[in-house]
């Protein structure tokens, strides 16, 4: 069974059609890249795979278990007697809800989908160590009582949120910068520390959002050996990206959409010799240039 | 026929809810902030109408009612210039200082500008000198009346929203307006002075809640200083239930809270109608928090 | 003076909270009974500072009808020590109970607002309960006028009248306050009260579950809240819906804002300011407002940040690039 599958995925905003009834899959621990042309859908897919909108058509299921849907209209809700009954605190009629809802954001990092943002979502004014200390928060569950009494299971729990806060950094070689404020890194390590940050929630899916962005040659080619250790260590990752340099190095699949609909898939040679990709490509420069 | 005359009231009174949210709603498109210091601006405009009115009666005791047309012309002036003072002085230095402190500070120019009304005016209840407003009543069907003073307020008030929708939609200025109202560095490099259009603005909107002030106090003949707070509350309540920053918005979002307003204290209790309205204000923004008018803002990250 | 505050930081933190604890114990024994007073108000305004403190400065949620909380438990406990005669120390709890539900009923609804939306409607639930109060719903809670004769604390057979004692409860409460409020702000949910703060976005995709973080700094806040309103009622045994004015939620929103937002040196700062000045210089009441709105007016200005920030919110206002500083063992 493959980790994540995408069924019919159709996104609407409006009038326009953004993703338009996509399907492929990802199997358990390999590098797969989506590309296409600019407003191809490609961080609209990201963004209805991580929870952030819901698809207008179409379901996503992740280790067989179904995250995305689009969400229930007001006449299905009614009809549905697991969400009149949703608020009770009743074990099996909350998991029939389950199945119905839709997840938010943080349930499905929960569930080990870990992502990285095309423009930078760090938070800025905290320490690097800060920043990644923010990973295993969907791990532990100190509460209120907790912070507040300082009970054995807490302290325990502190000391692992910083422990793993720290492995990662070293990971991801961002051990020296521990105590800095994360809005002072240079760009490179900013974008590595979204990276290690995505990490400390112990995924079993990555999802990088063209984590090469701004990068030069020399931190692209780290960034490489640095996915492939990733996916070594038994993450899968899913990798949207414009510079084909890495695409092509890296991935051993390639899905490649255009106006939202899929035209290709297949190893990078394939996808390289299919005539509709050619032309996805060569036809957006022709109108950039 | 108690409808329609609650009707008729209601109207009246959104009529002024409109005029003032007008000014929360332009100064809202163009700087995201909510101006807590308009309903002061508004109130001063009532207790300065005053002192105009009982100078220029005491000096020409025939005037009468054209007692009013100068009134109104200073009260405005002399209500835009402070607006535009207190944009100088507590919001500019502000434009680029995040969402909070503007808030703050608006905050802040609205409890000076209550205080100087208080302990100049008094914290007592000022009437408004009497005999220079129409009087007369015009008898719909049954029982319903519609006074004169009514039928001057709605159409007074109906011309000068008319104007501003032209002046936003058709003139140069305007369109300028609409484009800050969008992105101010985008505006600036289109070569729109954004400092003078915000500086407009602020002409426009503290001028037209002057003249609302003097109108307000003269159809209800006595206010007191808690007129700025309450009635712009209510003001802005009106301009976020028919989305903020849009203009129509404003004026049909005033129209329907009077209404309302109305027909509430009328068929349910008159000691809660200022609740009806917050809980409709909440109502709205939990389902529409666009407001009825305002466009569903597109999600992007 | 930053030279001075690190050295004092370097003092070991035990020493030196003591030593304030023995201060504040002393410092009402030389003072008159007015004084004494004055110093209690002082210390209320300094715990209704700290709870809104966790929805202002640790969440960064605009809350400006936070005295609707404190009104609600003033009235929780009156109405049950006037109408079922529950002592008033044990109303306590019921007053936080009850604040804190209305607090996660009022907001659970509309916490997907954003910044301006989120205000407003905080204001319009204070004044809903201030109508309310003043409406006499359900005929008990006596309209205008409010509520009269309410017990005072009743413990270890004091004179209740004297304000010292009532000074000496609301520390004992202050002390607590603090030690929680402190504990919260360097705990797991402290932090993701932090990351709510700097990037909603972001903090979600960690797998933060904001909604519930932002109700729980609410919740908490307002409950706290309530817990002050009842220690009010049992000192000055009147009550009236004047509590839940807008005008008190805005001295609540200027003591964090003004002192420095998200940090508890800041709200005492914060407090001397709004309530103990003012009180101290009586003659000078009628200009108050103004007074308050220059402050506010000018901080925004020169020093957004407030007076004694934490060395986050600070940069968070002041935009960080320029400074770098390595972060400090402790922090604020």
């Amino acid at each position: 069974m493959a980790l994540l599958e995408i069924y019919d995925l159709t996104k609407k905003f409006g009038g326009l059609l953004a993703v338009d009834h996509v399907d492929f899959a990802i199997n358990q621990g390999e590098i797969l890249g989506l590309i296409g042309p600019n407003g191809a859908g490609k961080t609209t897919i990201f963004n209805m795979i991580t929870g952030v909108y819901s698809p207008t058509a179409g379901e996503i299921y992740f280790q067989g278990e179904r995250i995305a849907r689009p969400p229930l209209t007001w006449r299905e809700r009614l009809s549905t007697p697991s969400w009149w009954m949703s608020w009770l605190p009743i074990a099996p009629l909350q998991e029939k809800w389950d199945r119905v809802r839709i997840l938010p954001p943080h349930e499905i990092t929960e569930r080990g989908i870990a992502r990285t943002f095309q423009t930078i979502h760090l938070f800025n004014n905290l320490t690097v160590l800060e920043n990644v200390m923010a990973g295993p928060h969907c791990r532990t569950q100190a509460g209120v009582l907790g912070a507040i009494f300082h009970p054995p299971a807490q302290q325990a729990e502190e000391a692992y949120i910083v422990g793993e806060a720290e492995h990662y950094l070293e990971f991801m070689q961002l051990s020296a910068y521990r105590d800095e404020l994360a809005c002072n890194l240079p760009y490179g390590h900013q974008r590595r520390l979204e990276i290690a940050r995505a990490l400390a929630t112990r995924p079993s899916l990555l999802v990088l959002d063209e984590p090469a962005a701004g990068l030069n040659e020399q931190e692209g080619l780290e960034l490489v050996a640095l996915i492939r250790e990733i996916r070594d260590s038994g993450i899968t990752v899913l990798l949207i990206e414009h510079d084909m340099k890495v695409v092509m190095g890296i991935c051993e699949r390639i899905v490649v959409l255009d106006y939202g609909a899929r035209i290709a898939v297949g190893t990078p040679d394939e996808v390289q010799a299919n005539p509709r990709v050619v032309t996805a490509y060569l036809g957006e420069e022709e109108e950039e240039v | 026929m108690q409808f329609i005359q609650q009707l008729i009231n209601g109207l009246t009174i959104g009529a002024f809810y409109s005029l003032v949210a007008l000014g929360y709603t332009m100064v809202y498109g163009v700087l995201k902030l909510i101006n807590f210091s308009h309903g002061d601006l508004f109130m001063w405009g009532a207790y300065l109408g005053l002192t105009g009115l009982n100078v220029l009666l005491a000096l020409l005791p025939q005037a009468g009612a054209w007692a009013i047309l100068p009134v109104v012309i200073i009260v405005m002036t002399t209500v835009a210039l402070v607006g535009v003072l207190v944009e100088r002085v507590a919001y500019r230095p502000l434009r680029t200082a995040g969402r909070l402190a503007p808030v703050i500070s608006a905050l802040g120019v609205a409890f000076i500008l209550e205080s100087l009304a208080r302990n100049i005016y008094g914290a007592s209840w000022k009437t408004y000198p009497t005999g220079i407003t129409p009087t007369g009543r015009i008898a719909l069907g049954g029982d319903a009346r519609v006074s004169v003073m009514q039928i001057v307020v709605l159409a007074i008030s109906f011309l000068i929203m008319g104007a501003l929708y032209l002046f936003v939609q058709r003139t140069r200025t305007g369109t300028a307006m609409r484009a800050v109202s969008l992105d101010h560095d985008i505006s600036r490099l289109m070569g729109i002075d954004v400092d003078r259009i915000i500086a407009i603005v602020f002409v426009i909107g503290p001028g037209l809640g002057g003249v609302a002030g003097m109108i307000v106090a003269l159809y209800y003949g006595s206010f007191d200083f808690t007129l700025g707070w309450t009635f712009g509350l209510k003001a802005f309540i009106a301009a976020i239930m028919g989305g903020i920053g849009n203009i129509p918005g404003a004026m049909l979002g005033g129209m329907i809270l009077g209404i309302i307003e109305t027909l509430g204290a009328g068929y349910i209790s008159p000691q809660w109608k200022d609740v009806i309205a917050y809980v409709i204000l909440i109502i709205i923004l939990i389902f529409r928090p666009t407001g009825l008018l305002g466009e569903r803002m597109a999600e992007k990250l | 003076m930053e030279n001075l505050l690190t050295r004092l930081r370097q003092v070991n933190p035990l020493r030196w909270q003591l030593g304030l604890i023995a201060l504040a114990v002393l410092l009402p024994l030389p003072l008159g009974n007015y004084y004494r007073s004055v110093l209690w108000r002082t210390g209320l305004y300094i715990m209704l500072g700290l709870s809104l403190n966790i929805i202002v400065g640790y969440a960064g949620l605009f809350q400006l009808g936070h005295a609707a909380f404190y009104a609600l438990g003033a009235y929780t406990a009156a109405l049950l020590n006037l109408y079922l005669d529950v002592p008033l120390l044990l109303t306590l709890p019921a007053s936080i109970i009850v604040a804190a539900l209305f607090g996660y009923l009022i907001t659970r609804p509309i916490l997907h607002l954003q910044g301006d939306y989120l205000c407003i409607v905080t204001i319009a639930f204070g004044e809903v309960v201030r109508l309310v109060l003043v409406n006499n719903l359900f005929g008990i809670t006596g309209g205008a006028n409010g509520l009269s004769g309410i017990d005072r604390p009743a413990l270890f057979g004091l004179d209740w009248r004297q304000p010292i004692y009532h000074y000496y409860l609301m520390l004992i409460f202050l002390v607590i306050t603090i030690f929680i409020v402190q504990r919260l702000e360097h705990s797991r949910l402290g932090r993701a009260w932090m990351y709510v703060r700097e990037d909603e976005v972001a903090a979600e995709a960690m797998g933060v579950d904001t909604t519930r973080v932002k109700l729980l700094a609410f919740v908490l806040g307002s409950g706290w809240a309530g817990l002050v309103g009842a220690l009010y009622a049992g000192k000055i045994t009147v009550i009236s819906p004047d509590m839940s004015k807008f005008m008190e939620s805005v001295i609540m929103f200027c003591i964090v804002v003004l002192g420095g937002t998200g940090s508890i040196p800041g709200i005492f700062v914060g407090t001397l300011g709004m309530i103990t000045l003012p009180e101290l210089f009586r003659p000078l009441k009628a200009w108050r407002d103004a007074w308050l709105g220059f402050a506010m007016v000018t901080m925004m200005i020169l020093r957004p940040e407030g007076l004694w920030p934490s060395r986050r919110v600070r940069l968070e206002m002041r935009g960080a690039k320029e400074v770098s500083l390595p972060t400090p063992a402790m922090d604020d």
